[in-house]
């Protein structure tokens, strides 16, 4: 199979194909700076854009967290608590098993007194100081499965469940806050 | 079966990105080549293969590059068309005592590398040097002058 000549060298130069890569190398360019402008934004996780709330200022509950995260890279719930939530020096919060499914809690901070499964979720208990106004609990997460992943977090009314587990659904003190995350693979 | 799909695309992206980034990032390999190559095969490993550090996981994930690699390479030999889209095609650069500056502004190729290649095939000067065609693999390829002379004119 000949191939074209460039001069008397057979070479197989294709000089219009070359031209027209170098255009889609240019465009290439352009993309690669284009997403690496957006990743600085966070629209992929961990940027101004990713940051979302859930509850409004001032509510017994409102969660931070990233709106944009990555499959099996940790993320972080920030639950503030106002003073109304806390019973006793202590303060619970049910996070639904429809947030926990594809993305498990690793640890939290400050640790938890305790953990107790209900039947739709799982009730975390923690120990605030009697005189807090707020408090702040970060639940570290790391996402699983990749695509739009929503699940409920709430506080839940009234004491936290038995550590046997003996309860039935949590009672959870209504509206349970929406999480909503697009979790990029 | 994550694995396999985050092979695939890896192999896809790398694929696509050299060719992005142009022939010079694949030959000439000095450090600042070097720094590119490595930094983009370690990231992407971690990415492929993730926390599971198992052989199965390692060994499926290159058997999936092998694989992919077989298929670009049949579907070369299948489609001259893509063929250039994977490979490009040689360039010539220069020519009977002509340089080309666009073309070798295009492939960011300097006069310097041209007359390195000619060094490399033991000539000194540039009127020793018929064509000098940048490869598909970025390599530099230089056909020697039988006359200086001659090959600067034409005839």
């Amino acid at each position: 199979m000949a191939l074209s000549r460039a001069g008397d060298v057979e070479v197989g130069f294709d000089e219009k194909f070359e031209y027209f890569w170098f255009r889609v190398q240019r465009a290439g360019w352009a993309v690669m700076a284009a997403l690496v402008l957006l990743g600085l934004s966070g629209l992929f996780g961990r940027g101004p854009l990713a940051r979302a709330t859930a509850g409004d200022q001032g509510a017994l509950l409102r969660v931070d967290y990233e709106r944009f995260a990555r499959f099996r890279t940790p993320t972080m719930l920030a639950a503030h608590v106002g003073k109304a939530a806390m019973s006793a020096g202590q303060v619970s919060i049910w996070l639904g098993n429809d947030l926990l499914h594809g993305m498990p809690v690793e640890r939290t901070v400050p640790t938890a007194v305790s953990a107790a499964p209900v039947s739709d979720g799982v009730v975390y208990t923690f120990q605030v100081p009697p005189e807090s106004d707020s408090a702040t609990v970060l639940f570290a997460v790391q996402p699983g499965v990749a695509g739009r992943h929503r699940g409920r977090m709430a506080l839940l009314a009234g004491p936290p469940p038995p550590l046997d587990g003996a309860s039935g659904a949590a009672s959870a003190a209504p509206p349970a806050l929406e999480i909503r995350q697009l979790i990029y693979p | 079966m994550g694995t396999i799909i985050r092979a695939a695309v890896a192999y896809v992206v790398l694929l696509s990105l050299f060719r992005i980034i142009g022939r010079r990032a694949v030959d000439h390999m000095t450090p600042f080549e070097m720094i590119v190559i490595f930094l983009v095969g370690g990231m992407m490993i971690q990415a492929v293969v993730s926390d599971d550090r198992s052989l199965t996981n390692g060994v499926l994930a290159v058997f999936t590059i092998g694989l992919m690699h077989v298929t670009v390479a049949w579907l070369k030999d299948r489609s001259q068309r893509f063929g250039r889209v994977a490979d490009g095609t040689p360039v010539v650069v220069l020519g009977r005592g002509e340089w080309h500056p666009e073309r070798m502004r295009k492939l960011r190729i300097h006069t310097e590398d041209v007359l390195a290649a000619a060094r490399q095939n033991g000539l000194e000067r540039e009127e020793q040097i018929k064509y000098a065609i940048v490869e598909r693999n970025g390599a530099i390829s230089i056909v020697k002058a039988e006359d200086p002379a001659r090959s600067a004119t034409g005839s």
